[in-house]
Formats: structure tokens, sequence, C-alpha cells
């Protein structure tokens, strides 16, 4: 049976990488003494699968891995078994069950929902000559969003690739401080840091990729037509 | 929640700034009151240090004193050191982020001489003076422990104390006297003084080192009548008297040592004559089998890892090993725990544990023979014979391995060409006993055999601290004669042969068994931004050979020369156990290539049974 387990990554471990997360968990699940599947061979280990890769440095309330276990107790009790041996600032939020069949955390996520904003101390206003303020700066992104073109560059291992990726932003929210977006990762990966790089160049204004960072809020997987959260595909045990 | 000493785009510019973030499972909460604050640390990068079971000993029994709290630090990777020089960082330590240098006490772990460069970088980046003449009330005091305390003369001038032996002992009585101290309002150096009285402490800075006119060391001279003239070095007599880790530190990234470590014992009864560790660590002290299985119970649970070694000099040794291996055999395979067994004599047990626990086809079998030939196996009192190591191999050719690698040194005392060309004889006669023993039929392509040679370095508190070195050209020359050996070899398609570096081996041999004279050359190149010495892509053997030359020092005095046996050594005056005629007895036995027995079977006599303990007549625990 598989279990979905979500958790956050806040403070300072956002700076531990996606792969350390990976063994991180497979020493906590054992000092919670889950009863996992193991595979086969020398070196068995946990069958474990997670969502999207989170990028060095950036936070999220929504992380999600996938887990073979041979036996469950109730989902509350599992949930504060994990957080008795949590590190601070990754919380077990939920231990759901998931249903024969359903896809991995990994190849399942649909959409994102997320929260881009300046690092402390690394905001642009009143820093970098050319600026608007603050408020001016995250208000003229709606503009920016509503045209039809929305064109990102991305620099990746054969040079710089421009995407148009419009179709894939389902909705926005300019915020006081904060840039929302909630994208469809599916055929692309929309990182909204990319969006508001873009918009800063739209106004030909730098914008150091340092300075942003994303708080992932959800994600999402579509069944039926419909997005549910990767948490309520599970069931509460 | 907790705040970085760094900002967010520098880390965000490190490498692995995991590294400097702390937080990791086991490490204390620094927010509980102490009146004593700590900070331990290994001078080399995180990954390197957080392997250290020591420190993790220390760490532990530290935070478990009352009103004491340990924090930890490692020198910061050459990408941070360039940020935190730039923007004037202060050094910080892990659990609390706060600077170093507001700490009571930095403890510094000595493991190998090649990290000497960045105790600088440490003390230099938390803003604390280099010498420790230079330093106030507002520094912490500096203590060095380890290994290379045994002869700490080369840095003596950059610590405030060392602690002799091990750290189990006296930390307690330390810090009851800075207490008392501190309430009196004593000075720093008043402090030292008496700390220097405690049993295991020696404080450089209340000696004076006296020299002949030909440079060579006359005595080392207490500064005070009340001062010890001999500082002898603290051991545990009752290893399953004190209480093992329970809760170690789990790094979140990977480091060397990445699973849990299980000391069975500490010392060791071979009394190889090159091998410091075996000197100092004497006399053996098992540890007992419940004590073993239940702390591994408690470990395996509290890290969760997948993976248990059980550390010592010499696993095999250890009388309880097939117990404590088939109980954790017993109990853990089926959950998927590895067992790791490093340093194990090759023999019928240890391959039948180690083809449960790993995979023989990309696993490979480690001799280390040390020398060539049986002659020169003997001159440093290596038990391993030629039979030893065909019984073992052809066992595991049977047992389906087919790699093995042999362990050599080169440049050793009376070493003969025979002797070097003997190690490609025996990697040669080790592939062939494959073909002998494993048939056609089973064979998975040809054998594997790495050998690989250091250069032997004299190091204190040996029976070979008399040895000379040799130069570079002539290490060289004796490394490429094993090399033409082994291409000649027979089976030369189925060796491998390296070598370490040859410089590095000098620079090594220099500062181990250096004098104070030294500091001055080390302080240069630091200066000149030499650090990380022990990583070969940082290490530059100019910058040493030009502060030699600017500090007016002969490098070559130091390990030229065959050293007289009634020469005084700069660390006479620590005590390591073992008595200085039982190592001349063992130097000459080495000339005359004669074999000593193991502490098992019969008391060679070194000295360390005054300890009254382990593995020696006469101890009572
Ligand atoms: S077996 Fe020899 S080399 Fe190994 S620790 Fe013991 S004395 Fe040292
Ligand atoms: S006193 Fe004897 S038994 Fe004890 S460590 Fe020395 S040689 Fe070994």
């Amino acid at each position: 049976m598989k279990v979905r387990v979500k958790f956050t990554k806040t403070g300072p471990v956002k700076f531990i990488g996606h792969l350390d997360v990976m063994r991180y968990f497979q020493k906590a699940l054992r000092r919670a003494d889950f009863s996992m599947k193991l595979t086969e061979g020398f070196s068995p280990h946990p069958v474990m699968s997670f969502a999207a890769p989170l990028a060095l440095g950036d936070t999220s309330e929504c992380e999600y891995m996938d887990v073979e276990l041979l036996s469950v107790t109730h989902s509350d009790r599992m949930r504060d078994e994990l957080n008795a041996v949590m590190a601070e600032g990754i919380e077990v939020l939920s231990v759901r069950l998931l249903p024969e069949g359903a896809k991995n955390a990994m190849s399942s996520t649909a959409v994102i929902d997320s929260r881009v904003r300046f690092r402390q101390g690394m905001e642009p206003f009143g820093r970098i000559p050319g600026y608007p303020d603050r408020e001016a700066f995250f208000s003229g992104i709606n503009d920016f969003l509503l045209s039809d073109e929305v064109t990102i560059v991305k620099t990746g291992k054969k040079g710089e690739i421009r995407k148009n990726v419009k179709p894939f932003i389902r909705s926005w929210i300019s915020e006081t401080d904060a840039f929302f977006l909630s994208a469809d990762v599916r055929e692309t990966f929309v990182n909204p840091k990319h969006i508001l790089q873009a918009y800063a160049s739209s106004l030909e204004l730098d914008l150091d990729p340092l300075s942003l960072t994303s708080h992932r809020v959800e994600l999402y997987t579509e069944i039926d037509g419909s997005m549910i959260t990767l948490e309520d595909v599970g069931q509460v045990f | 929640m907790r705040t970085c000493a760094l900002s967010e785009d520098i880390l965000l510019t490190v490498e692995k700034p995991a590294r400097y973030i702390g937080g990791e499972i086991g490490s204390i909460d620094p927010a509980a009151g102490a009146d004593v604050r700590f900070c331990m640390c290994f001078p080399d990068v995180y990954e390197v240090g957080m392997s250290h079971l020591g420190i993790q000993i220390l760490y532990d029994h530290l935070n478990h004193m009352p009103g004491v709290s340990c924090e930890r630090v490692y020198s910061p990777w050459t990408d941070l050191d360039r940020i935190m020089r730039e923007r004037k960082i202060p050094l910080f330590a892990l659990e609390s982020q706060r600077p170093v240098k507001d700490f009571d006490f930095l403890g510094i772990t000595l493991q190998y001489e090649m990290c000497y460069t960045n105790i600088l970088q440490i003390l230099d980046l938390s803003g604390i003076p280099l010498a420790a003449a230079d330093r106030s009330l507002d520094d912490p005091v500096v203590i060095g422990g380890g290994p290379c305390t045994y002869n700490p003369e080369p840095i003596a001038e950059f610590f405030d104390l060392f602690y002799i032996g091990e750290g189990e002992t006296r930390y307690a009585a330390l810090i009851a006297l800075y207490r008392t101290c501190r309430s009196q309002g004593k000075s720093r150096e008043e402090f030292i003084r008496e700390a220097g009285k405690l049993p295991g402490i020696y404080a450089p800075g209340l000696y004076e080192p006296m020299y002949h006119d030909d440079g060579t060391f006359r005595e080392m001279r207490p500064l005070y009548d009340d001062v010890p003239r001999m500082i002898r070095k603290e051991i545990v007599r009752d290893l399953s008297g004190v209480q093992y880790i329970e809760h170690p530190i789990i790094p979140f990234i990977q480091t060397i040592q990445d699973r849990v470590t299980l000391e069975v014992m500490r010392g060791c009864i071979r009394g190889c004559r090159f091998c410091q560790a075996g000197q100092v660590y004497k006399p053996v002290r098992e540890r007992d089998i419940g004590y073993l299985k239940r702390a591994a119970d408690t470990l395996l649970k509290n890290t969760g890892y997948d993976e248990i070694t059980l550390s010592s000099l010499s696993s095999s040794d250890y009388s309880g090993l097939a117990e404590i291996v088939n109980y954790l055999i017993d109990h853990y395979k089926e959950k998927g725990v590895n067992i790791s067994l490093p340093s194990l004599r090759i023999d019928a047990f240890s391959l039948d544990v180690m083809s449960q626990v790993q995979d023989i086809k990309k696993s490979s079998l480690t001799f280390a023979p040390e020398a060539g030939t049986q002659r020169m196996r003997n001159v440093i009192n290596k038990g391993l014979t030629e039979d030893d190591i065909f019984r073992g191999s052809a066992a595991a050719f049977e047992g389906g391995w087919n790699k093995v690698k042999l362990y050599f040194m080169l440049g050793l005392p009376g070493e003969t060409e025979e002797d070097m060309r003997g190690i490609a004889e025996l990697a040669d006669a080790v592939a062939d006993l494959y073909f002998d023993t494993v048939p056609k039929e089973k064979r998975q392509g040809k054998p594997q055999i790495t050998a690989s040679s250091s250069f032997f370095i004299p190091k204190p508190f040996t029976a070979l601290q008399w040895a000379r070195m040799y130069p570079k050209e002539e290490y060289l020359r004796r490394a490429h004669l094993v090399k033409d050996a082994v291409r000649a070899a027979h089976h030369t398609k189925c060796i491998r042969y390296m070598y370490h570096e040859a410089d590095v081996a000098i620079i090594e041999g220099v500062l181990a068994r250096g004098d104070r004279k030294l500091s001055a050359v080390i302080r240069k190149v630091y200066e000149a931004g030499g650090i990380y010495d022990a990583w070969r892509e940082h290490y530059c053997d100019e910058r040493w050979m030009k502060a030699f030359s600017d500090c007016g020092i002969d490098p070559g005095f130091y390990i030229y020369r065959e050293r007289p046996l009634d020469e005084v050594f700069p660390w006479d005056h620590l005590d390591a156990g073992v008595t200085k005629e039982y190592l001349i007895r063992e130097w000459k036995q080495a000339m005359r290539a004669a074999v000593t027995p193991n502490c098992r079977e019969a008391c060679a006599g070194c000295g360390a049974a005054s300890f009254g303990c382990g593995v020696c007549p006469g101890a009572a625990c």
C-alpha cells in the first residue's frame, strides 16, 4: 500500500537540495519505525517518489512524497510519529492512503501554485536605479500578463530557449509585495521567477535571479477533468 | 525559526550551502541556557569533519555536562572563505550561528598535519589572534586534541592548551577550573597556568624549548617550578563504563562516513612499527558485547541509518566480533540495514560475513601487507605473511570475488630494490593465484589487482621515529621502479599500480617530527594564501618551500638524517604510555628484521601496563 506524505520546507532547510531531502526522508521513515516495503538486492531501499523538485533556496508548504508501506495505523498518528522525528522547517502536514493504481506524485502533478517575492535585503526598490516603487512594480504585472504572448527566456544546455508560456498561465494575482501564479506544468515547467524576469526586462530593468524566492503553495492533479490537490487524492485512514 | 549567519545571497552562491546552516537532527538547541560555551572544530570541510567519530563523542560528552553547551564549526570551503574575508564576516558556530570568538573554548581536533594551515584559517576568520600570546580575556581558550598532539610543537604557538589523550576523562575538571577562575576574576594567564597542572593538559606557553647549537633539541624547560615536567596521556580505562552516543548528529548532506559508527574497542594489539595509532592508543580495551548490542539498537533506532560500521583499528582482533556481527545480521538484515566492516583481516570468517552483506561483484578485498617482501614486513613488524595473503585471496577468488586491493609503503628503513620489486611480484602472484584457483568456465573476466603505495613517514612515538626520509626525486625513482616491475610482470594487464604524491609526504614528515621553530613556516604559508593543504588541488609545494627559505629553515634537517638514539625529541616531555626504552628496543628489533609478538601472544613490556587496564598483564579492568 502506498501513502502520500505532505510536508513543508521552510527556514534554513531550504538550502538542502532535493536529493538530500530524499535521503533525509529515508532515514526519517526508519526513525519513525514505519514498516517500509524494500527493494530486493544487496542494498535494499524504500520505494519512494517525490513530486516536482524544489529549487535550492525556495520554500514550500506543499511538498509531497509517496512511499510504499507494508502496514499503516492512522493518518493522524502516523503524521505525529513523523513530526516527532523531523528537523526544524520540515513539518509533516498529512499522511494519506493512496487508492490502488493512483499515479505517483512525480508524474501526476498538473498545476503548481506559487508565490514569488524578493528575498530579504535583496529588493531592488530604492536600491537599483530605474525601478518604480514596490507597489507600481507589482501592479504593473497585470498589464504585462494580459497580452497574448508572454515570452520567457530559459538558459538551458542548448543555450537560450524562448517560449511563450501564456497558454499555461491559469491565473495570477499581483499582491502588494509578491506575485502569485497558478501554472499548468504538464507541457513545460513554468517558473514564476522567469515570468517576473521577463516582466522586468520588458521594463528594461535588470533583475538578479538570485534576488527572487519562490514559495510553493499547492500542487494539483487532474482527475476526471477537475483539479484536486495532490493531498486530496489520498484518503484519511 | 533559526536564522542563518550568512545572508541568502551568499548561501545561494556558495557550493553546498547546507554545510553552513546547522540544524541537523541530533544537533543541540543552543537556546538552552549554558554558562560555559564550547565550540568544537574539525579544521577541514564539513563532509570530512562530520565523519569523524571523536568529535561526535566529545560533542555528546560536553553537552551532557550541566551548564555546558557544545557547538561545532568546520573550515569554510574556499569559495566561502573568500567571501567572508571580502565582507569581513566573522566565522560562526553552526548551532547558534553566533561568532566563534564569543565562545569560552575553541577546541580543535588535530587529525593530520596537513590541516595545520586550516587551523590558522579558523582562528583568523574568527578574529582570534593567531598567536596564543596575543590573546586577551575576550578570546576563547584555544585547545587542541587528537593524534597530532603527540607532537604539537610545530603548532604550539597557536594554542593555549593541548589535551593529550582521550577526551572523556578531563574536560569536566578543566571546565570546573574555568568556572572557578572566572568567578574569582582571575586572568587568562592564571587560568592557563592552573590548567597546565591538570593531568593530560599541556600548556605549551608554560615551557620554553631549548636547542643545541646544531639545531637539535635539548630540552623542554618548564618556566615555573609548579609546572609538570612530563604530561601523561589520558585514557578511558573501562570503555563499557562510559555512555555511548545515543543521538549522533545526522548530516543533511552526504558525508564520508554516512552511517552509524559503532566503536567496538580502542587500541590495537599489533604494534606495527610505523604506526602511531597502534602505539598512542595502547592498551587495547574492548567494549562489552552486551554494551555494543544495546548501543547498536539505540543508534539504528535514533538515526534511521541503513548502514552500521564497526569501527576500531583492527576489528578482526575484537574478541566478540563473530557474535556482534551475527547479532546485527540476525536483527537487521531483514530491515535492509547494511553492515560494513573496515579493517578486517581476510579469512574464512570475514569472507563468509562479507558474502552475506555485500555484493561480491562490486566489492573488493583489501590487504595491507605494507611491504613487498617478508624481510621488510618483519622490519615493520607487520604480522601479515605471504601465506595469509595467498590463503585469503584464494578463498576470496573461490567465493566469487575478483577485485583485490593491496596497500604498500615505499621508503621504509633499509629498503632495497628487491623490496620495491617485491610489491610488483606480490601483486603478480595474487593475480596468478586467480588463474590457478578459478577454473576457466567460472572466471568473470580478469582479476583486478590494485596495488597502491604511499611514502613512509616516520611519526613520533613509533619504533621508527628515528628513521630518515628521502628527497622527492628518490621517492619517485622508487615508485617508477615499482611501476616498471609491474609493467614487466607476467599478469601486468591485471594489475594497476598507483602511488601517492611525494612532495606532500615530505612536508607531512617535517611537521610530524618538527619543533616549535616551524610555527613561523606554517604562518608564512598561511599568509601566502595556503589553506586546505590536505587537498591535492589546493596544496602548493612552492609556497611551502618559499616559506622554509624565508624563515631560514632547512626542511631536510628534520627528515633527511637518521636520528641518533640519544637525541632528545621535541615530544619527549609527553608521555604516551609507551616508554622510550621500549621504542628503542623495537627500533633495534626492526634493524635486525626481528618480529615482536602482539599483545595477546606476549606482552612486550611497552609501558602501557601502567594504566592497569585492557589487554595488559595485571590489568584491573
Ligand atoms: S594493525 Fe598495525 S597498522 Fe593497523 S592499527 Fe594495528 S598497529 Fe597500526
Ligand atoms: S604493556 Fe604489554 S600487553 Fe600492555 S600494551 Fe604494552 S605490550 Fe601490550
